[in-house]
């Protein structure tokens, strides 16, 4: 009996060692709750535009994937048509919509220190949405200077800055922005965050190296620095966090700070100080 | 990124018999302990933003005193003990009783109650991330920020033997209440990561449940059947805003029958079946795009539900085994004997995590719970020497 049990069994293991390894199929997921329909405040300080208010809707994780054209699902996200104002000071001043879920204040005055608050009514719920911010103290680079610094791997570049803090406690952020001969934009900006708490109200030399990103003679560099608030720092920094991770899955869950109510995304003010470089051999 | 732990121990354990019925036990343990918890192996471009890096080596001695009296008197067992731990690090000394206390009552000669208190501390933490359970764990010791972990568990449980069938049965309540549990802050990315040390918070935790085991110990037939139902919760200031969430592990249901049988003097198959409700998650499940902070362009940031709201499929998996016991010539010192399993015999999936595919097809976007290890055969000879 062993004998023949013997046989049947090695039979049986030399098929199944055969058989390729099975990975089991996927199994479905049910239950998982979908995001609410919200409305997505972004703000932006342009070269000849102090203040401009984005508004989108956010969507779905099922919307849409990595090999989705993001443009097209933004696109049908503006929302648009609302009346938007900003006050200042005790000041309203209505907010152009441009049209593209774009609203711009033309006429809003750049007042240091002054507290900016964002009004309108959400498309979603017809109840007030409303985001308070202050206009951080302008500083400027003291002194920049860019440098291509070449490693046995990539063409990176290095960057030097001299800036003059204020007394008072200030968080800055710098971004480099590369464009390329025909000034199309490379990639997302690499950010860099400074806080003053080792150099309040001195002047300071802040150095970094931009990595992943192969630079080319030709290519236009941008770098600006802004004074900018705490809470829209606290927010870069954990989004700074995830810059490099492949997926945002990857990362610890985190729903990101934000400083509207009845809304997400960040509203806030700055005035950068904006630098273009040419790369030369 | 890897974790470099390096142990050098030494233990004694004294043994005092006073009469039948009591026993001392008592002696101590030291632990010299060494621990690279974060050491980041880069090269080439990513050197520039994360430098090659061995950690900082943390030194802990970790001590302790221990106590036990074992008595019985009557229908009443007990075991009642102290053990005093310590951990001595350069600018921290943490020291911490920690009490044991178990007792079993006769009421009849086939049963009895049972009931224990425990006290442990633990000066050395295992920080998982809980976006995957890929191997990414890092063991990170006490410090002055980072302070010992401790858990005091009460349990309560009635025992029966049935001496005709060789079998007992038994059923228990747990009560768990956990102190400085450790977790990584929301948004911490532990890819390209040197700095997840800061990362690092503390809150507390809270288990209870009830199980049940049915044992059978001799005969041909062999097995158990167990069942726990349990609830397991956190509660970190810094995470879900504050609110207390289920814990990743938190599985309502864990069942397992396993059964061996003897065929022949020579042959056995035995077979574990066992059920465990789905692990926590927390998914994305939105996003939301806002200019990006150099104004170029836009950046896409997920939403993400309450922490670990979401459950995983349920696993269940089946594996057979048959056990063949080689002969055993005259004198021989040692016996063979050969194994042929099938693990997860109807190949279905233990997940691991929510992915997002695409179904080119339909051209739409889906929640999948991929998972690893299917039907594995294997095969395997084990020797079994004798004096």
């Amino acid at each position: 009996m062993s004998k023949s049990i013997t046989y049947q069994l090695s039979s049986f293991t030399f098929l199944a060692f055969s058989l390729i390894s099975c990975l089991p199929d996927p199994l479905p997921v049910n239950d998982v709750p979908v995001a609410e329909s919200t409305v997505v405040v972004g703000s932006q300080n342009l070269p000849d535009q102090f203040l401009v208010v984005s508004l989108t809707e956010n969507f779905g994780a099922l919307t849409a994937g990595p090999d989705s054209d993001l443009e097209e699902i933004l696109n049908d996200l503006l929302i648009t048509g609302l009346d938007v104002n900003v006050e200042v000071e005790n000041e309203e001043y209505a907010l152009n919509n441009n049209g593209f879920g774009l609203y711009i204040g033309d006429d809003v005055p750049e007042i240091t220190g002054a507290t900016y608050t964002l009004n309108f009514i959400s498309p979603f719920n017809q109840r007030p949405v409303k985001a308070t911010t202050q206009l951080p103290e302008f500083v400027a680079f003291d002194s920049l200077n860019v440098y291509v610094n070449e490693t046995p791997f990539d063409t990176l570049i290095s960057v030097d800055m001299w800036i003059q803090d204020p007394p008072q406690k200030n968080w800055y952020m710098i971004n480099v922005q590369t464009f390329n001969n025909d000034y199309d934009i490379q990639d997302r900006p690499y950010v860099d965050l400074l806080d003053d708490d080792a150099f309040n109200g001195t002047l300071y030399n802040h150095q970094f190296v931009t990595p992943f990103q192969d630079y080319i003679p030709g290519d236009t560099v941008l770098i600006s620095m802004a004074n900018i608030s705490q809470e829209y720092y606290n927010f870069l920094e954990i989004r700074k966090d995830n810059r490099f991770s492949l997926l945002d899955g990857l990362g610890e869950p985190v729903n990101y700070p934000s400083n509207v109510e009845n809304g997400t995304g960040f509203f806030h003010v700055h005035r950068s100080d904006i630098r273009l470089f040419i790369l030369v051999e | 990124m890897i974790s470099d732990i390096q142990d050098i121990g030494l233990q004694q354990k004294f043994e005092w018999t006073n009469t039948e019925n009591r026993t001392f036990n008592f002696g101590f343990s030291t632990i010299y302990r060494s621990v690279d918890p974060n050491l980041i192996n880069s090269g080439g471009e990513i050197s520039e933003l994360v430098p090659e890096s061995e950690g900082t080596e943390r030194t802990a001695t970790e001590s302790s005193l221990f106590g036990e009296w074992q008595f019985k008197k009557n229908q009443l067992q007990g075991i009642l003990g102290l053990r005093v731990s310590g951990a001595f690090l350069e600018n921290t000394t943490y020291i911490r009783p920690e009490p044991r206390l178990a007792l079993r009552y006769s009421l009849k000669k086939d049963l009895a109650i049972k009931s224990s208190y425990t006290r442990m501390s633990q000066y050395i933490h295992r920080v998982s991330s809980s976006s995957f359970a890929l191997p990414t764990d890092v063991w990170y010791p006490v410090n002055s920020r980072v302070k010992p972990q401790s858990a005091d568990q009460f349990t309560l449980g009635i025992v029966k033997a049935i001496p005709e069938s060789s079998s007992t049965l038994s059923l228990e309540g747990y009560y768990k209440l956990m102190n400085n549990l450790v977790e990584f802050s929301e948004g911490t990315n532990l890819i390209l990561n040197n700095d997840f040390e800061d990362a690092i918070i503390q809150g507390d935790g809270e288990s209870y449940g009830l199980e049940f085991l049915a044992r059978k110990e001799t005969g041909r037939f062999k097995g158990w059947v167990s069942y726990t139902l349990s609830w397991t919760t956190r509660q970190f200031d810094e995470l879900n805003r504050g609110e207390r969430f289920k814990a990743r592990y938190d599985r309502r249901h864990n069942a397992s029958l396993v059964g061996n049988y003897q065929l022949s003097k020579r042959w056995s198959i035995s077979a574990v079946w066992e059920f465990i409700s789905g692990a926590r998650f927390t998914p994305i499940i939105g996003y939301y795009g806002t200019p990006n902070s150099a104004g170029t362009g836009v950046d896409l940031i997920p939403q993400f539900p309450d922490r670990n709201s979401v459950k995983l499929a349920d696993s269940h998996r089946l594996d057979i085994s048959l056990l063949f016991k080689n002969r055993i010539k005259p004198n021989q010192r040692w016996r063979g004997e050969w194994q042929f399993s099938l693990y997860n015999v109807y190949n279905r999936a233990t997940p691991i995590a929510i992915d997002i595919e695409y179904n080119e097809a339909a051209n739409t976007y889906s929640y999948e719970q991929p998972g690893l290890l299917g039907l594995l055969p294997s095969i395997s000879y084990n020797f079994t020497f004798y004096k």
